[in-house]
């Protein structure tokens, strides 16, 4: 061992401490003060009740059908028929990913220091929720992954080609035709984030980006249309189920025309534009989930018949016709991951993880491991019970089924779980996302100064008010939404068990569920977050 | 209904008081390398009313190569420096189980003259590896146990891009020529269909009950036959 003690005289860290190293606010991040608390607590308890007592004709739970059509603007329309215009928006995504990889490789290991890190896991993790909320699955439209798979595969960068000359166009295996591979890929990345760790390490993050290199491009090689987004991509998937709450939605813009279309060019692609790569066709896409925004359609229609339009937020919940199992499952699943990411930033959290390790005398990894299973299975128990106790009240000698009740009744809490992870996100983000003024400046972290920007110390884009304020506010929303949601799942049950209304006490079980969501959520924003250079 | 949404009030909205604890913000990095100093990296960390300051040099240390420690810890409050005997363990990282221990309760002091409010330590690590020295601190309730990071040795990457880049290409690569043997096929199979209405012509059936479908299936059948 080469260990002693130095009575050397050069530089004091002191003066590093002193000149402001400390004073910006690194270590914890405040949560909401009890006021605000037991406030914002209040009005979810009210929403709640007044949503299954006399209140309900407010919480109608259906879509207004109010749009404004984004194409009837002349120059976006002109500009999105264009064969460039996807390669156009991939184009600085595509560069920006080589500079990701690069300096991850390269660059310093510090991750504050690192461009990598910071643009991926301070900056875009956080914009894409943001995106969603705000233009919908335009993340799609601009996925440099999907940009170098689509290229490889068809040797091209925007020229529509009779053939993929790189794509055997085999079938997706019949049995991953769900997105179960996406939750799966999603668990393990929250595994990867916030267990080993990898927001904190620009090495593991351009390793992770190389990943999904190989993950977009081998299976778009291999398999038909693009069957990977369709399927795989956990981003594509949380983005899908996430943007049913969207603002911005494709359409046809006359369903009738549709239905008399005999080519179907959405569907299967003609001279002017791509087959859609996820399978859909206007004729009966009624929702957002699936739809890449990639706006082959807008050019293959041959009626001129596709609509990119602006409507009331979370419309596609408003109007679910046939919910699927696997989604909602993914939906518990995002639900579960979105407040556990809460939660291991709390000090609560820190302590309950020492207690297991002391106890199990396991190390962190496999103690942190077990939290998080458990995290996930304690929230999907307790829906499972909830929906069992709803289809207790609601079955019917024609309809008992346990899942329909658990399929229909998990979207409404897309919503939530949405307006959760951007309040959660939208606090770190206005307070750290300020630390890519200096690493713009110098992206390697190896002293550079190109911008003359490198000591630029950042301050919040908010006061801790404005952001307590907000965060209620999205929280609030997320549940209003959610208890519409729910309405028009009680007709939709009520429907399919041919019952004129459902039960108060079923109603009184649904809602008692994401009250609890929802209080355990403001719970979450009022603890003090541990911050991170990486979110 | 109004008296059932009251009670639910009372009972949730009683705001549990959500008070701060001692918290341990995750470290947080900073490497230097303005000229003329060597190049280090400092990670920071605070524990109640502590702001710390964890300090090594080189940024880049190599194995086999003395790594110099310094950590400054000042009391938020009062602007002081805190100067009690500490210990520190050094682990190496694992991925999986426990970390292995090197060190265990390495007393550390601070030093004297201007240097006095530091205190400093030098190690040697042999490998190139992920460690993590840690702090035992008393915090005011109990002790707390502070890791700071170290990275020694720098990876070489190369073996992973390249194999990257090697599985890429392999992909393409296989990808097209199993679309040209798919091509070739497709253009043989009219060949021989044609061949079939030729033989079929000949003994005069019926060329159209062959079916395109089973077209090649049947010449093959009637060459082997």
């Amino acid at each position: 061992m080469n260990c002693e003690c130095d009575k050397g005289k050069d530089m004091t860290s002191e003066e590093v401490v002193e000149a402001g190293g400390l004073t910006m606010g690194h270590g914890t991040m405040p949560g909401l003060p009890s006021w605000a608390l037991g406030s914002a607590l209040a009005l979810v308890v009210v929403l709640t009740v007044l949503s299954v007592g006399r209140g309900r004709r407010w919480f109608s739970g259906e879509s207004s059908g109010l749009r404004f059509e984004l194409t009837s603007i002349k120059p976006l329309k002109w500009l999105v028929s264009r064969r460039y215009f996807q390669f156009m928006m991939q184009v600085p995504l595509v560069i920006m990913l080589f500079v990701i990889l690069y300096a991850g490789f390269e660059g310093t290991p510090v991750a504050d220091k690192n461009i990598s890190t910071v643009l991926v896991w301070s900056i875009w993790w956080t914009l894409l929720i943001l995106d969603i909320v705000l233009l919908g699955r335009m993340w799609c439209l601009v996925c440099p992954w999907d940009a170098l798979a689509s290229w490889i595969r068809r040797l091209s960068f925007w020229r529509r080609r009779e053939e993929e000359p790189l794509a055997l166009n085999l079938k997706w295996p019949r049995w991953l035709k769900n997105v179960y591979p996406a939750t799966f890929f999603f668990v393990g990345l929250t595994w990867l984030e916030l267990g080993w760790g990898v927001t904190m390490s620009p090495h593991a993050t351009a390793i992770l980006g190389l990943c999904m290199v190989m993950l977009a491009v081998v299976p778009a090689l291999i398999f038909e249309r693009k069957s990977f987004c369709r399927y795989g991509c956990l981003i594509g998937r949380i983005c899908g189920l996430y943007s049913m709450v969207a603002p911005v939605e494709v359409r046809s813009r006359d369903l009738d025309v549709c239905k008399s279309c005999r080519t179907k060019d959405c569907l299967n692609g003609n001279d002017k534009g791509y087959p859609c790569p996820t399978g859909q066709s206007l004729t009966t896409m009624r929702a957002n989930t699936y739809c890449t925004v990639c706006t082959e359609c807008v050019k293959s229609c041959p009626n001129d018949n596709v609509a990119i339009n602006v409507r009331p937020w979370a419309s596609d919940l408003y109007g679910l016709r046939k919910p699927r199992r696997d989604e909602a499952m993914l939906a518990l699943v995002m639900l579960s991951l979105t407040s556990f990411h809460g939660l291991t930033m709390t000090p609560i959290w820190t302590q309950l993880i020492n207690a297991s390790r002391d106890t199990l005398g396991l190390s962190f990894l496999p103690t942190f491991s077990l939290g998080m299973v458990a995290i996930l299975l304690v929230p999907g128990g307790l829906y499972l019970l909830f929906s069992s106790l709803s289809n207790r009240f609601t079955r019917t000698a024609k309809d008992s089924s346990l899942w329909r009740v658990a399929s229909g009744y998990a979207y409404p809490l897309v919503a939530i779980a949405l307006m959760y992870h951007l309040a959660h996100n939208a606090g770190h983000f206005l307070v750290e996302a300020g630390v890519v003024v200096p690493v713009i400046s110098d992206p390697l972290g190896s002293g550079a100064n190109i911008f003359g920007t490198a000591g630029f110390s950042p301050a919040p884009f908010l006061s801790q008010e404005g952001i307590w304020l907000m965060q209620l506010g999205l929280v609030l929303l997320g549940h209003w939404w959610a208890l519409r949601a729910t309405e028009w799942a009680h007709r939709a049950l009520a429907k399919v068990r041919s019952v004129e209304v459902l039960p108060l006490r079923s109603r009184l079980v649904t809602a008692a569920f994401l009250l609890m969501v929802s209080a355990f959520n403001l719970w979450l924003l009022a603890q003090p977050m541990e911050m991170r250079t990486a979110m | 209904m109004l008296g059932l949404g009251l009670l639910l009030l009372s009972v949730i909205a009683l705001p549990a008081p959500a008070s701060a604890h001692h918290i341990l913000g995750i470290p947080h990095y900073k490497y230097g390398t303005d000229y003329p100093q060597i190049p280090f990296v400092e990670v920071q960390a605070t524990v109640e009313q502590y702001d710390m300051a964890f300090t090594y040099f080189p940024g880049t240390p190599k194995p086999g190569e003395a790594v110099r420690f310094k950590l400054y810890v000042r009391n938020r409050d009062d602007a002081t420096a805190f100067k009690e005997p500490l210990t520190v363990s050094i682990y190496q990282k694992t991925w999986i189980g426990d970390d292995k221990l090197l060190v265990e309760d390495l007393p550390i002091t601070v030093g004297v003259g201007p240097e006095g409010n530091d205190y400093k330590f030098f190690y040697t690590f042999d490998d190139a590896e992920a460690y993590e020295v840690r702090l035992n601190f008393p915090g005011s309730n109990g002790p707390e146990h502070i890791p700071f990071p170290v990275g020694i040795g720098e990876t070489d990457d190369r073996p992973l891009i390249a194999g990257a880049i090697l599985l890429l290409l392999g992909a393409v690569v296989s990808v097209a020529v199993i679309k040209r043997r798919q091509k070739k096929r497709a253009k043989q199979r009219p060949a021989a269909r044609t061949r079939v209405a030729d033989e079929a012509a000949i003994d005069g059936g019926e060329v159209e009950a062959l079916g395109s479908a089973t077209a090649s299936e049947d010449l093959e059948s009637r060459r082997a036959s």
